[in-house]
């Protein structure tokens, strides 16, 4: 098989995906197991899901839009048809209620982990289609303090995983859920794209056309706006808390949630965002809506959120990765290691090479050999090793090691 | 890409709506006069130093309005001005903060006014546009499935030349339309420009884009400009996604 593109062939991969290099591919691979690390220390279990499901049954968790994003086909034999995972929450929520059902009917709390990629087709400016997900599912505690959990549990992966002061988006979509229920008759969805976009001129004038007290209109109004510190909870005002039991329900369970991850990590507490207006996100999300940003990334680094059963969250690791590029104080490591090489291809110097290598791995280093190439072209092939070992044309060992990239220091000869 | 940590920067349209745009920015302390000198200038990129109404100063692109809402959405620039008919043609994720009023005009069907084409449900009929996602849209909602041409420029001369039968077209008071014989049928969408802010500026960057917003809005307030353009709706399906 030639390793060239065959002519004519110019898309080498469908849209929004993409290769990722050595380095990249093992800085991913770091991330991934500092990440599941953190998840696993708090009692995660990891769970694998498969790459496909039936579209009928996995379908049913998606709002319109996102099944129009999901890839399908039909399955052979059978005639059913299948959808590629669009998200890992609706496979864990199947999960749950095939496997499961009978530990969560017995109060026990069920921890969940993954590192799983999804599949979106491109919508759109929504150009990526692959996603690399790295995430938990808590379900059978709908507690404020499952929440807060799933807060301070997120923070702390992001830090685990080098990104420090993210800024933690906390949100509760049945609050203005809730309200939608109570409105008098009038078209939810338009009002819905209002409160998405924060148009709060627009949704006023939306109020001015229902019949509605002067609370209520006040508090559309204001569900634009009250957003920032977790301080703002305290200018909810008291008559509307106390004209709708209801909301006055949904803000204390937030101000208990706060009160934990203020109690647990006063330093992350400083970091939240609280946004009392937001609906955007999954249709399937009953309550709390968590995100988190950090400098260097366009989209949020975590995405989760609460639903019927559970709650979860996933770190989505192209935007963490963007973070991290975009972070001066984080430096990407050589691999390291012994890069073995011999000036020829010959039998003979091969298996000095091997045997060379051999005992460097036995002697618990990383270790791979090269042939046929000058020591100049030894030395570039071995961007990645902290030491070259050299066969030369007597075959007779030249020991290099590497400081700072590119910089080759001889540090010994020795006989073959 | 992000936006920088420190200032705040905004993404411009160039052209009709800056001119509209500039004498509100100035009332806020977004004074381009003597730091860009006007459309002949062929800068892209000019930086506002700080003052007392904008601390940390300010960077402002100035590019094609089209592309205003891929700035912001990228996160290059935190908050941008586009209007009703860019942000209605693609679902983006991002805060609509203000109505400014300015840029006022309407998204229209029109046709020749000596040849109308009646609609019925299932009819086959090609439409010219520059928005093929609203008009796709807007004859769907009627049983309609169009041939969709889309175009980039003098939509006009679609159903002039036989090209389509009708068009969809952004018309402020109706002369190229009359020039070329052709005659409204229907207003899709009344389209006005708005403060566009991406979603994670307005929580990180929340004292400088909650002051601007406010600033704004008093300005409008005072001033009254686009009130007539403030009934402005939006089609369903146009919000941003998850």
């Amino acid at each position: 098989m030639s390793a060239r593109l065959p002519e004519g062939v110019d898309a080498v991969l469908p849209r929004g995906a993409r290769d990722l290099l050595p380095a990249a591919a093992r800085r991913r691979r770091v991330v991934t197991e500092a990440l599941l690390g953190v998840f696993d220390r708090s009692g995660y279990d990891p769970v694998v899901t498969p790459a496909i499901e039936y579209f009928a049954v996995f379908g049913r968790w998606l709002a319109e839009r996102e099944r129009q994003r999901c890839v399908r086909f039909i399955e052979a034999g059978s005639g059913e048809l299948v959808t590629l995972r669009s998200d890992i929450t609706p496979q864990i929520a199947r999960l749950a209620g095939q496997q499961l059902h009978e530990r969560l009917a017995a109060g026990e709390a069920v921890r969940l982990c993954y590192a799983a990629d999804v599949v979106r087709l491109s919508e759109g400016t929504h150009e990526q289609s692959e996603r690399h997900q790295v995430g938990v599912e808590l379900l059978g505690d709908d507690a404020p303090e499952a929440d807060a959990e799933l807060i301070l549990l997120a923070d702390e992966a992001l830090r685990a995983a080098g990104v420090q002061g993210a800024a933690l988006e906390v949100a509760d979509v049945g609050i203005a859920r809730g309200l939608f229920e109570r409105l008098p008759s009038c078209d939810v969805e338009a009002l819905h794209g209002l409160l998405a976009r924060k148009d709060a001129g627009g949704v006023a004038r939306f109020a001015a056309g229902l019949a509605l007290g002067e609370e209520p209109r006040r508090w559309l109004g204001l569900l634009c706006e009250l957003f920032g510190a977790p301080g703002i909870l305290g200018h909810v005002p008291a008559d509307i808390r106390a004209r709708w039991p209801w909301l006055a329900e949904r803000l204390a369970r937030l101000e208990a949630t706060l009160a934990v991850v203020e109690a647990r990590a006063p330093e992350l507490h400083a970091r939240l965002i609280v946004d009392l207006g937001e609906v955007r996100g999954f249709d399937y999300y009953t309550g709390l809506r968590l995100r988190a940003w950090a400098p260097g990334s366009a989209r949020p680094l975590v995405v989760g959120g609460r639903y019927a059963g559970g709650a979860g969250f996933a770190v989505e690791l192209d935007a963490l990765e963007a973070s991290l590029d975009a972070d001066a104080a984080v430096v990407a490591g050589r691999a390291g290691g012994v890069m073995v090489a011999i000036h020829n291809r010959e039998p003979q110097a091969r298996a000095l090479a091997t045997a060379r290598a051999e005992a460097e791995r036995a002697a618990g280093r990383r270790a791979w050999v090269q042939a046929g190439l000058s020591l100049e072209a030894a030395q570039a092939a071995a961007a990645e090793a902290d030491v070259l070992v050299y066969f030369g044309a007597d075959e007779r060992a030249e020991i290099w090691s590497q400081g700072q990239p590119g910089a080759w220091r001889r540090a010994e000869e020795s006989g073959a | 890409m992000a936006p920088r940590a420190d200032g705040l920067t905004l993404a411009l349209p160039k052209g009709r709506i800056l001119k509209q745009a500039l004498p509100l920015l100035r009332r806020v302390g977004i004074d381009l006069a003597g730091v860009w000198e006007g459309e002949h200038d062929r800068r892209l990129l000019v930086e506002l130093p700080g003052r007392p109404e904008l601390p940390g100063g300010a960077r402002v692109l100035l590019v094609k309005p089209v592309d205003v809402p891929t700035y912001v959405e990228h996160g290059v620039a935190d908050v941008g001005i586009a209007g009703a008919d860019t942000l209605g043609e693609e679902a983006r994720d991002l805060y609509e903060p203000l109505d400014l009023g300015i840029g006022a005009c309407r998204l229209v069907v029109a046709e020749p006014a000596a040849r109308p084409t009646p609609l019925r449900r299932g009819m086959a009929l090609r439409v010219a546009t520059k928005y093929p996602r609203l008009t796709l849209n807007h004859y769907r909602s009627k049983g309609i499935q169009p041939e969709i041409i889309p175009l980039f420029g003098s939509v006009e001369l679609g159903p002039i030349t036989g090209l389509a039968e009708q068009i969809v077209d952004l018309v402020e008071s109706g002369e190229t339309l009359r020039q070329n014989n052709l005659r409204e049928v229907e207003t899709i969408l009344y389209v006005t420009s708005r403060l566009i802010v991406h979603p994670a500026s307005l929580k990180l960057k929340q004292a400088p884009i909650t002051a601007l917003i406010t600033a704004l809005r008093d300005a409008l307030a005072t001033d009254g400009s686009g009130s007539s353009a403030r009934t402005a709706a939006r089609p369903i399906g146009s919000e941003g996604t998850a």
